[in-house]
């Protein structure tokens, strides 16, 4: 999953996205709002981790200006708030969870995971798709009952493709759920290696090629 | 004691003291009365027995009885108490009583006389005839007279002390219900419960209480302040701790879960980075809740600024190192005393410890960051950038932090220096150096202990 991060303490923004990308994340990590704002719109983030006390503008009123542009990326307010008017007004300006530091990486997770659970119409903590089992909780793969082994990077792009199992997904944004911004340009056929990796160790059948489009994820019944 | 004892105890002695100086009066009254009366009748007793005399000359038998029966009827004194003796030309008894005391003869006296006979005081009263034929003595016991004055008084003294206790009784009534207001106030404040506050209402209250019931109030208002000072600053003490312990909770998550050697160290690192963060969090903390108490702390000691200016530089010296700023002192002219005042050195160094660090914090790396005494200021100013009004106008809110600053910091240390600048009489000013740029902070006495 990619997920940005905006909060105003170096120190705990660095903690937050080490400890995310560690279990698996796609992270990048802003200390104001105009920042994020502009990663959001140039990127397709799949969470948002939103602290409410920012230099130039709360946390808040960014949530509510995401909100009236439309934008329905799932938010966690992460603060040192704990009122329960202020936990109400958070859900209310549109949050989807709201959680009181400090908390611990594994909490964060878990909330995120749900919270996509949610966005994304799912009710089970299992994905399932045709044969292929995957489990976000503990990033294991079963393809026919048979577990599979997976890179951090491949786990990112098989989540990626399963988060919408009907759709065609270009390019730009596979390479977007895979790639912070923080290290350097993904070469340009990394993706193509990624996908190879993917049917080699799942099933060919598993991601399908849209020529000029993209990728989509395949029927998930395997070859006969 | 109480009030109401008090009172009746005062009122147990000054009553009796207050009657015992009317008895006095009443029976110094009552004694003069009586001697006046007793004197008429024994003016006229003598009259009479001369005139008595001088119409029969030789009725000395009639004479004799008649006075004296009529000074005996004055109720149960005795017939004893009264004595007459005539004498004649040559100093000879003619007659009196027989059986009574023997009045002593004084020829050439007229007028009341105090004689003792017998062992007992009489008021006699001598009376010389014109001719100087017949000299006539009328007297009476002085105890007579005495057992009337007393008797006088008696009859006084009693209703008097009969009343007492009705008095007391009344007066016991009477302070009870004077001091009903008293009983209500302390019925109101035994019922509070220790956060209730509230001012006791003092439009009823007589007005002997009102002063007390003021003052009780002042001291409520300036307790719920304190309180409410504590309450605020222990909320944004919790609210502060949670970001840092935030961090230390996610890095050690990180740590806990590196894969590499490299990873984990670099986490590490920032974990005691984060630990540093709380520990001069939680350090600041401390100092300003020791502060808020330190009203008292002993402002005695003459202030010797090169001990402090040493011990301050040196604690900021590892900060200023790693930004690399220099820091610099200037002193007054040789021979001129910087800043001379009394106060307290540790906290002083506290005070000038939290300014160099603010200025070494916020100050572009590679300037230079001054301290400066002159007679009657001390000035720390740094090269960075102006305060913006809003800034400057939110300096020393506890907890504050401007925006987007790479510097952890607690947000507390301007809140300390203006509490000890407090504490010492100086007043805290913020603003640009001269020229425009950088921050100076400005100390200068108000009312400084010289």
């Amino acid at each position: 999953m990619r997920i940005l991060i905006v909060e105003d303490d170096p120190l705990l923004g660095d903690a937050l996205a080490a400890g995310l990308r560690q279990v698996g994340h796609v992270v990048d990590c802003f200390g104001d709002g105009a920042r994020a704002d502009a990663a959001l719109a140039a990127a397709a983030y799949d969470a948002l981790v939103l602290d409410l006390g920012l230099p130039g503008g709360d946390g808040m009123v960014w949530l509510g200006r995401w909100r009236a542009r439309g934008s329905t990326v799932p938010v966690l307010i992460l603060t040192a708030r704990d009122g329960v008017e202020q936990r109400v007004a958070g859900l209310d300006a549109g949050a989807d969870d709201y959680l009181v530091k400090p908390i611990t990486i594994d909490e964060l997770a878990a909330r995120l995971r749900a919270m996509l659970r949610r966005s994304s119409g799912r009710a089970q903590s299992v994905w399932q798709h045709g044969a292929l089992e995957y489990d976000p909780a503990t990033k294991a793969v079963r393809w026919k009952g048979g577990t599979v082994e997976l890179t951090g990077r491949e786990l990112a792009l098989l989540e990626a493709l399963l988060m919408y199992p009907q759709r065609v997904l270009s390019r730009t944004h596979l390479q977007e759920k895979l790639y912070d911004w923080s290290g350097a340009e993904p070469e340009s056929n990394t993706l193509e290696v990624h996908i190879h990796h993917l049917r080699r160790k799942i099933d060919p059948s598993i991601v399908r090629t849209v020529r000029g489009v993209g990728y989509a994820l395949g029927t998930g019944e395997g070859a006969t | 004691m109480s009030l109401q004892r008090r009172l009746l105890l005062y009122l147990l002695i000054c009553a009796p003291l207050v009657w015992a100086a009317a008895l006095l009066v009443s029976v110094d009254r009552a004694r003069h009365q009586v001697n006046e009366l007793f004197d008429t009748q024994m003016i006229r007793l003598a009259g009479q027995v001369q005139a008595t005399l001088s119409s029969t000359q030789n009725g000395a038998t009639s004479a004799k009885q008649a006075p004296a029966e009529g000074a005996a009827g004055s109720g149960d004194s005795d017939v004893g108490d009264l004595a007459v003796a005539v004498w004649d030309a040559r100093g000879q008894w003619v007659t009196g009583d027989r059986e009574g005391v023997r009045l002593p003869h004084r020829p050439g006296v007229a007028g009341f006389v105090n004689e003792r006979l017998d062992g007992e005081d009489w008021r006699v009263y001598y009376q010389q005839s014109a001719a100087g034929e017949w000299s006539v003595a009328a007297g009476q016991k002085a105890y007579e007279r005495d057992e009337l004055v007393f008797d006088l008084t008696a009859s006084q003294l009693t209703p008097w002390l009969l009343v007492l206790p009705l008095l007391l009784a009344a007066m016991a009534w009477a302070v009870r219900r004077a001091l009903a207001p008293v009983r209500e106030l302390t019925a109101e404040l035994q019922g509070r419960d220790a956060h209730d506050l509230r001012p006791v209402p003092e439009s009823h209250a007589p007005s002997e209480l009102k002063p007390l019931l003021g003052a009780m109030n002042g001291l409520f208002t300036r307790i719920e302040d304190a309180l409410a000072r504590e309450r605020r600053f222990t909320a944004d003490a919790a609210h502060e701790l949670r970001t840092p312990l935030a961090v230390l909770r996610a890095q050690w998550d990180v740590v806990r879960r590196a894969g590499s050697q490299a990873e984990r160290a670099q986490a590490e690192a920032r974990l005691a980075l984060g630990l540093d963060n709380m520990d001069r969090l939680v350090t600041q903390m401390l100092a300003l809740s020791r502060l808020e108490s330190a009203v008292n702390a002993p402002m005695t000691a003459d202030v010797h600024w090169p001990a402090i200016v040493e011990q301050a530089m040196g604690d900021c010296l590892s900060l200023a190192e790693r930004r690399g700023i220099e820091l610099a002192c200037e002193w007054p002219q040789p021979g001129r005393h910087p800043l001379p005042m009394t106060g307290d050195e540790q906290l002083l160094t506290v005070m000038l410890r939290n300014l160099l660090d603010n200025a070494v914090r916020y100050a572009p790396p590679g300037t230079l960051v001054m301290v400066r005494f002159t007679e009657d200021r001390l000035e720390v100013e740094n090269a960075g950038d102006p305060l913006a009004p809003d800034q400057l106008a939110r300096m020393g809110e506890r907890f504050h932090r401007p925006a987007g600053q790479q510097e952890g910091g607690s947000g507390l240390g301007v809140s300390i220096v203006q509490r000890i600048a407090a504490l010492h009489g100086l007043s805290v000013s913020f603003g640009p150096r001269e020229g425009g740029g950088g921050v100076r902070v400005v100390l200068r006495f108000a009312a400084a202990r010289r």
